[in-house]
């Protein structure tokens, strides 16, 4: 009874929208599988009718997996840090970091090797991360910018030091030995049983075909470890002991602490993750997507990680559907470009109105009226040209997450404790 | 919240309890010249207490007296400067609250220390997780089947799946208390348990400290409300000024006596003189409504009057709709329905009603609104700040803080002087930062600046809360002079001696609706608390 | 009188003295320590470096374009400043002051019936009101939809950036020009230029080296750093301000209105952002006159780690932007000694992280002392506890 009188009279919005729990887990990935599927028959719909076969190609798919990986590596970086409290803007500095190290690890002692280096740069940036911000309680926030100021010139400064050969310089690294990719034969690849299907542009069955093409030819092997990697957060961070306690950690410390939980030590260890991931991206960057370290290659991805984490609301499933919507944006632009995502608009209209049929339904009649504007907004635009410009293609995972953000951070659950400072025992 | 009339308890669930007397000769935990310094500080001094095994033993003081701090070193959080900590006979060293779990000592903090995005199960196994094997994989079921069997032992009736945010403060205290069984703990300690609490609530926690004290455990309860001490102690110790002054058994003392320990006088009571009770309104709500996001209703058609000389106390279990009501008033909180109507005559010249429902907070103060927030940290002070710059806050647009659109430094420095002495404000001066200060410093500064612009109207939320004796005795005077000078003032508390002792009338919230207004001077807490409990009509 | 001077006893309390100078001596000596391992595993000799650096900074040119530089990076630090001391963070200084000085570019371009210095005031204008409006979307977005302003303008950078090319490559550019490749919008006439100082130097006796020119814009910083200190410590609006970066809560219940608050906090960061780029654009000698790809990036970052070594005081913004100018100006003297030049960005980033965390170790010794000192006091009640 006290509880219904304390609901009742407790006020927040944090309350108002609290999500549901942890809850069974293999519905939600049913739901899941659901809406992807619903997706991609959608894609075909506008495949078919638009004609750009690009939408749904293994090679767009492909492109795009190599893409999404980086940004979910991340994200998935980000994941860990601010589960136990700590923000981390810094994640851009240590994917630089990861690809100089990468490059230059891989190009001495062979592209895995390089990949840890990368790996233990980007933890390295994390443990500066640590220190600023866990043992002497700065700002998240200006350690992260900072690292990002200091990585960009570190590499510049160490590249012009140490690649100094022919094919080298201050901005980068000669070629490195390609990290091996594999294909499943007779299903990908030999008789290859998908591209068969995926050419005779069957409706939905092709599509499919595409999808599970890019995903299975040519793929690096350091793709498949990112994409292991999400059930593996979600399973270290929601099922064992130490997840357990570094998710506490970002909640509220104090109780932590309270409990006997070494919260310093936890958070070190979300940092220092944080940083590894971000490295591997970097790596990934570096030794998968090119074949050298480029200056400025990172190209802003640790940003979109960070956008990437909060569109999936801080939870592996969701980090990784956002890094496949924006890794997919990305490979369309870059494998067919414009051309093919003018025809994402129609998608994008499609989507839009089916979700005002189902406001409309439900009685919501404001937000009927703005996503059926949004929806004839999308159609025109979708009419009257044929193209869609590289820049503006460019700008949709930050369009994207400022309308998420600007739609629903009301429903979005960041930890408790996310960004500030922890004092051990109330010190000043 | 009924699970524990559920008839006899199926005892030595999950330990072998000792009888029930179960007094043994070693006491459970014993403190030997513990000295705990802060800068500037001697929190505790010299401090020796023994524990018996298998008893309730209450620790009073009053607030500042160093009981927190003497837990806090008992629990590990702090580490004394001197002294030892004894339990079960062997010297401990604590580095942390894992030592101390791991002796046997569960602590249940004033301020819970749950995380609300966890669920129950996960707050209680936190730090002491079952997993399996050493693969650090978390066993849940294991973990569940643990939680439900001592839940069932005392009677608590804690559901594990539950995010902790939907729970109330009742079950909140109740999974804190499992928490530390689940532990294993031999000793609780519990720091202001009941603060939280209605009378009602309270008698529940007794019942189940009681059932834990029949199962062997040790209890230590630290409060200062004096009767519930003398209820549920076995014997009794009392703190001032950072130091043990006694420990008595409660068969011996009456609660005068152990007011006179604490503070070596009588403590002070809040008694107002003779009504100044007029017919001028100085504010009037009519039917006000807020609802949160949900839609549900925070303050439900909610209508009262405050006349100038007259406390109107607000009675309520916390979270009923009070501090809804404050802000709403303040104008923090803008209501969806209703009307505000406020005097903004000066006291003492008439009146002049005037609507102020769609005014903004800067102009209801600008008009006679003085405003003691329910936290003074959170609201009512910059902390980092200068005592001066605290002096301008909330008053920042009037003389003598300001001149047209610029400050005036030098106005504020000479008025904060003023304040300091007048108000008994103990600082080095105008410069020191507010965080430096005591609470109750700190609340005699606020006090001291609200009253510092003729108001006719002091909202007052909770304004002893956490502060020692002198200061609580001088912000009374401060409430009753307010109430003599002709101010309206509407009072929030849960102190409910402060409410039944101050008010003209009192008011009674549940659930965002006035459901009773009372008298206080024909009022016992005990009717108090069935109608803040909404146990009578 | 008997209060000024109590406060100036204070104030050069030698001990309070110590500490204030500690955490920026400190920060500096290990950024120092950083590069002087830098230029050691480069191989060089770092106290040989150290000193050409030094000798080549304080000849009359090198100063000349240290203060040039200094200017924007001054007006960068000013416009994080004033989010810092409201409690939030414009990362979004970087995306304002590109997408500005485009659109002042190509404005001031169009304009060529207005009078030298009313055209110049006119650009001004324009600048400060793109980047204002730039920077009011993050705060729209913070007061109506919750939107964090540190995320919002981290994407709102990004998106200027594209932005920027999208607008370069379509209706901005001067299809006149004979380089096209970099895509100039057309130049701002001569009556939109800002005028050197060099002239007025030399009448109160102040030689400029030849082949050297102080900026007019020198002028809009002075200005600009004034407004900001009065603002900020002698009015209302500065107090308010203030009040809602030290504790939100208790602001609004002082009578804040922290949502406009936000939003013009905002607005006026976004305003002064949007001078970061005028120096570069206006200046009559050193100037483009023209907008470009290849217009400088990085100040609005560069304008993070000012605010932050200057403490958001507008004189340690001054002298930290001035640090920071001759840091990045250094490059040619560490060429010289064959050092690569990306030590000075090196040092730049590890003195804010270095400041920051010394003043964060300084504040709490600070903390305690005061805290002592109150508890000193003599006080009749019991000894307290700590906040608890």
């Amino acid at each position: 009874m006290t509880a219904v009188l304390e609901a009742a009279g407790s006020s927040g919005r944090a309350r108002a929208f609290a999500p549901r729990g942890p809850g069974p887990l293999r519905s939600r990935w049913v739901t899941g599988l659901v809406i992807g599927i619903g997706l991609v028959a959608l894609l075909s719909l506008v495949r078919a009718a638009t004609g750009s076969e690009q939408l749904t190609s293994s090679g767009t798919m492909g492109a795009a997996l190599e893409r999404a990986v980086p940004i979910g590596l991340a994200a998935l970086g980000g994941l860990f840090a601010e589960r136990s409290g700590v923000v981390n803007i810094g994640l851009e500095g240590m994917m630089i970091l990861g690809t100089w190290a990468g490059a230059w690890v891989g190009y001495e002692h062979g592209p895995w090797l390089g990949v840890l280096a990368g790996v233990i740069a980007g933890a390295l940036g994390g443990l500066v991360h640590a220190v600023a911000t866990v043992t002497f309680g700065i700002d998240h926030i200006v350690s992260g910018v900072a690292i990002n100021l200091i990585a960009p010139g570190l590499t510049r400064f160490l590249s012009s030091i140490v690649f100094t050969g022919p094919e080298g310089g201050t901005t980068q690294s000669p070629t490195v030995k390609s990290i091996s990719r594999f294909s499943i034969p007779g299903i990908s690849s030999g008789g290859n049983a998908l591209g068969s299907l995926e050419r005779h542009h069957w409706f939905l069955i092709s599509d499919i075909a595409g999808v599970l093409g890019g995903f299975t030819g040519g793929v690096s092997y350091v793709t498949l470890i990112a994409i292991l990697l999400v059930p593996v957060s979600f399973y270290l961070l929601w099922r064992t002991r130490f997840g357990l306690r570094l998710r506490s950690c970002g909640e509220n410390p104090e109780a932590a602490e309270s409990l006997g939980v070494k919260v310093y030590r936890m958070k070190y260890a979300g940092v220092v993750i944080s940083g590894a991931l971000a490295g591997l991206a970097g790596a990934f960057l570096s030794l998968v997507a090119a074949n050298n370290y480029q200056e400025g290659q990172t190209g802003g991805r640790g940003f979109i990680g960070l956008a990437t984490l909060i569109f999936g609301n801080w939870r592996p499933g969701g980090i990784a559907a956002g890094a496949s919507l924006f890794g997919y944006s990305d490979g369309l632009q870059l494998r067919a470009g414009g051309d093919a995502v003018h025809g994402l608009l129609l998608f994008v209209a499609l989507l839009l109105i089916a979700l005002t049929l189902r406001f409309g339904w439900r009685r919501r009649w404001a937000q009927t009226i703005t996503s059926a504007a949004a929806a004839a907004l999308f159609l025109v635009w979708f009419a009257r040209t044929s193209t869609v410009p590289g820049t503006l293609t460019q700008m949709t995972p930050y369009l994207v997450t400022l309308l998420v953000l600007s739609a629903a951070s009301q429903r979005l659950r960041m930890p408790a404790a996310d960004g500030i400072p922890y004092r051990r025992g109330q010190q000043l | 919240m009924s699970d524990e009339d559920a008839g006899p308890l199926p005892s030595g669930a999950e330990k072998s309890a000792p009888d029930g007397s179960g007094l043994s000769d070693t006491p459970a935990v014993e403190l030997r010249g513990i000295t705990k310094r802060f800068p500037g500080v001697v929190a505790n001094r010299d401090v020796s207490l023994t524990i018996k095994a298998g008893e309730v033993h209450a620790i009073v003081g009053e607030n500042g007296a160093g009981k927190s701090t003497l837990m806090k070193t008992l629990y590990g959080m702090q580490r004394p400067d001197e002294g030892e900590v004894l339990v079960g006979g062997t010297v401990r060293h604590f580095r942390s609250p894992g030592d101390a779990i791991a002796a046997g000592i569960g602590m249940v903090h004033q301020h819970f220390m749950l995380a609300d995005n966890l669920t129950v199960l996960e707050n209680v196994v936190l730090g002491a997780e079952p997993t399996h094997g050493r693969t650090g994989q978390l066993d849940m079921r294991g973990a569940r089947k643990a939680i439900a069997k001592i839940s069932d032992a005392y009677g608590l009736g804690v559901k594990p799946d539950r995010l902790v945010e939907e729970l109330g403060v009742g079950d909140r205290q109740r999974v804190e208390i499992l928490k530390v069984l689940f532990r294993g703990a031999r000793v609780l300690i519990l720091d202001e348990p009941t603060a939280v609490l209605v009378p009602q609530e309270v008698n529940e926690l007794f019942k189940n400290l009681a059932e834990l004290r029949r199962e062997g455990l040790t209890v230590v309860f630290i409060s200062h409300k004096l009767d519930e001490v003398l209820a549920v102690a076995d014997a009794i110790t009392v703190m001032r000024a950072g130091t043990t002054v006694a420990t008595v058994l409660p068969a011996d003392v009456t609660a005068r006596d152990l007011a006179v320990l604490m503070v070596g006088s009588e403590l002070p009571t809040p008694q107002t003189r003779e009504s100044t009770v007029t017919d001028t309104v100085q504010l009037a709500g009519e039917g006000l409504v807020l609802t949160d996001l949900d839609g549900r209703r925070l303050l439900d058609d909610v209508s009262l009057r405050v006349h100038r000389g007259e406390i109107v106390g607000i009675a309520g279990v916390e979270g009923n709709g009070q501090a809804e009501l404050v802000e709403a008033i303040i104008g923090l909180r803008r209501p969806e329905q209703g009307t505000l109507t406020f005097n903004v005559a000066a006291v003492g010249a008439g009146s002049e009603l005037v609507d102020i429902t769609e005014w903004d907070t800067r102009r209801r103060r600008e008009s006679g609104m003085a405003y003691i927030p329910e936290d003074r940290h959170r609201q009512g002070l910059l902390l980092s700040a200068s005592l001066w710059e605290n002096r301008m806050l909330g008053h920042q647009t009037v003389a003598p803080n300001a001149r047209g659109p610029f400050l005036d430094l030098a106005g504020a420095r000479r008025d904060t002087v003023r304040i300091l002495a007048e108000y008994d404000v103990r600082a080095p001066g105008p410069d020191t930062p507010a965080f430096a200060l005591s609470g109750g410093n700190q609340q005699k500064l606020i006090v001291g600046r609200e009253m510092s612009s003729t108001p006719s109207l002091l909202i007052a939320s909770h304004p002893t809360r956490g502060i020692d004796v002198g200061a609580q005795a001088a912000i009374w005077e401060q409430v009753r002079q307010a109430r003599a000078a002709g101010l309206g003032v509407l009072l929030v508390s849960a102190d409910l001696e402060e409410l039944l002792g101050l008010s003209d009338t009192l008011l009674v919230m549940l659930r965002g609706k006035l459901v009773a207004k009372l008298d206080p001077a024909t009022l016992n807490p005990e009717e108090l608390g069935s109608h803040m409990m909404g146990a009578r009509a | 009188m008997r209060v000024l001077r109590a406060w100036l006893r204070e104030a050069l309390n030698p001990r309070r003295l110590l500490l204030s100078v500690a955490a920026p001596v400190l920060a500096l000596l290990v950024a120092l320590l950083v590069a002087f391992l830098a230029i050691r595993l480069n191989g060089n000799e770092p106290f040989g470096v150290f000193s050409d650096v030094f000798k080549a900074g304080i000849k009359g040119g090198q100063i000349v374009r240290t203060v040039d530089l200094a200017v924007p990076y001054f007006l960068s630090g000013i416009a994080v400043a004033l989010t810092f001391r409201m409690g939030m963070f414009n990362i979004g200084v970087e995306g304002q002051y590109r997408l500005a000085a485009l659109i002042a570019a190509y404005v001031g371009a169009q304009v060529t019936f207005l009078p030298a210095p009313l055209h110049v005031l006119f650009i001004v204008l324009i600048a400060a009101a793109a980047g204002a409006a730039w920077s009011g979307i993050a705060g729209v977005l913070k007061v109506y939809r919750g939107v964090s302003e540190v995320i919002s303008t981290i994407m709102l950078n990004l998106i200027a950036g594209l932005l920027i090319a999208y607008l370069l490559a379509t209706y901005f550019r001067d299809a006149g020009a004979k380089t096209s490749s970099s895509l100039p919008t057309k130049p701002i006439p001569k009556s939109g230029l800002v005028p050197s100082l060099n002239h007025l130097l030399k009448d109160i006796g102040i030689e400029v080296p030849v082949g050297y020119s102080v900026t007019g814009l020198v002028v809009l910083a002075i200005l600009v750093g004034v407004g900001f200190w009065v603002l900020l410590s002698r009015t209302r609006f500065g107090f308010d301000l203030r009040a809602s970066g030290l504790n939100p809560f208790a602001a609004r219940a002082s009578g804040v209105n922290s949502d406009a608050m936000i939003v013009k906090t905002m607005l006026l960061s976004g305003a002064v952002a949007g001078l970061v780029g005028l120096p570069y654009l206006l200046d009559i000698v050193n100037g483009s006159g023209n907008y470009d790809l290849g217009f400088p990036q990085q100040y609005g970052f560069t304008g993070i780690g000012v605010a932050l070594l200057g403490r958001n005081r507008a004189s340690g913004i001054a002298l930290a932007s001035v640090l920071f100018a001759f840091l990045e100006n250094a490059s040619p003297a560490l060429q010289a000694d064959e050092v690569p030049p990306e030590i000075a960005t090196i040092m730049e980033g590890t003195t804010v992280l270095s400041v920051v965390i010394a003043y964060e170790v300084v504040r709490r010794i600070r903390a305690r002392q005061q805290q002592s000192a109150a508890a000193m006091i003599p006080v009749a009640e019991p000894v307290k506890e700590p906040a608890s």
